[in-house]
């Protein structure tokens, strides 16, 4: 029987296998009760998902079938043995290997990026804003009820010389 | 000279798959946001009435989770919001008399293709001189895409696409915070 008090570094251990679907149900049962009350754990939680959720964005690589075809042709038509040949090519491919997984590591972006790619995103909500702004003039308040008609009424509540700006 | 023909099968069998990896990575990128079902294929935007976009915005799930990243202690909400989005897209073109009919046309196109694959039309007004549509994908219960389109005459065309979990109410709430004159960027 797992005892109901745990540490908080028993926790900080299981984030990863939280989000991964890992824990079995007495432990998710535990670690999803903690979360409840635990604003620390709920950021890294949200974090670990960010991750996922960016390595998952990642695209992988096969390599394509005339390439295999011409490594097969060519390790398949030599004797099986040491040889200084292959050696290097081994280890070009391995060098060549680690390059390719280097560009596909998720670099973070420069601060400049990072502050286009912001501004970009304001500009493409504030589109969105706006996309409400004039559905709401346009039909009146009675398409604003549910759904996404909702949150885009927000932007009409806004104060007036930002709405008058915006439209 | 045997060592030689060797060397050079290697190192140009590794060049090619570098070269395979280089050239294969934003194609494979393209292809799982081409997959998933908040996807919107407006057709070409590289031009509407002989205009290129006067805004262009493509910002896939890696960069915005850095964004996210970046907003998550000044900004818990915008974080939360951008976190589970996989692209942004929006294409602006500024409008005439001259492309009014293209560009509607264009969204007639969209709209119809969006309700054959079971978009739901959200908002959709259409009065003698603005045209708004907004329509949402839901998988599984859950907001998986949002569309829209808005057309202006004497001002702009707007398609655009946000692929990825979406909390419409917070979406929404979000970007009401922004106060971003887009007049000004036209």
């Amino acid at each position: 029987m797992m005892s109901k008090e745990k540490p908080q570094n028993w926790f900080d251990q299981r984030v990863e296998a939280y989000v991964d679907g890992d824990l079995d149900s007495s432990e998710r049962a535990l670690f999803e009760a903690r979360l409840q009350l635990d604003d620390s754990l709920r950021r890294e939680v949200d974090q670990a998902r960010l991750i996922q959720g960016a390595l998952r964005d990642m695209p992988s690589l096969q390599c394509p079938s005339d390439v295999r075809k011409r490594v097969l042709e060519i390790t398949g038509s030599r004797p099986v043995g040491f040889s200084w040949g292959w050696a290097g090519a081994a280890c070009a491919v391995l060098v060549a290997a680690i390059a390719v997984g280097l560009m596909r590591t998720p670099a973070g972006p420069s601060e400049a990026e990072l502050a286009q790619a912001r501004a970009d995103m304001e500009t493409a909500l504030a589109y969105l804003n706006r996309a409400g702004q004039m559905a709401g003039r346009e039909a009146g308040q009675q398409w604003i009820e549910s759904g996404i008609a909702r949150p885009v009424s927000a932007g009409l509540r806004r104060p007036p010389e930002v709405e008058g700006d915006a439209i | 000279m045997k060592a030689n023909t060797k060397l050079t099968a290697t190192l140009t069998l590794v060049m090619t798959v570098l070269l395979c990896g280089i050239l294969a990575t934003p194609a494979l990128a393209d292809d799982r946001l081409k997959s998933q079902p908040g996807y919107v294929d407006f057709g070409d935007l590289t031009e509407l009435g002989g205009a290129e976009p006067s805004v262009e915005i493509s910002l896939g799930g890696a960069m915005l989770g850095f964004v996210s990243a970046a907003a998550r202690d000044a900004e818990p909400e915008l974080a939360d919001a951008l976190g589970k989005l996989r692209s942004i897209r929006i294409s602006v073109f500024e409008i005439g008399p001259e492309s009014m009919d293209e560009a509607r046309v264009r969204a007639d196109s969209v709209s119809r293709k969006l309700e054959a694959d079971d978009w739901e039309p959200a908002v959709v007004v259409r009065s003698a001189d603005t045209s708004v549509r907004m329509y949402m994908k839901t998988v599984g219960g859950k907001v998986a895409g949002m569309a829209v389109m808005m057309i202006e005459p004497g001002s702009d065309a707007v398609f655009m696409n946000i692929v990825g979990e979406i909390d419409p109410a917070q979406l929404g709430q979000v970007a009401s915070q922004f106060g971003v004159d887009i007049t000004d960027l036209n």
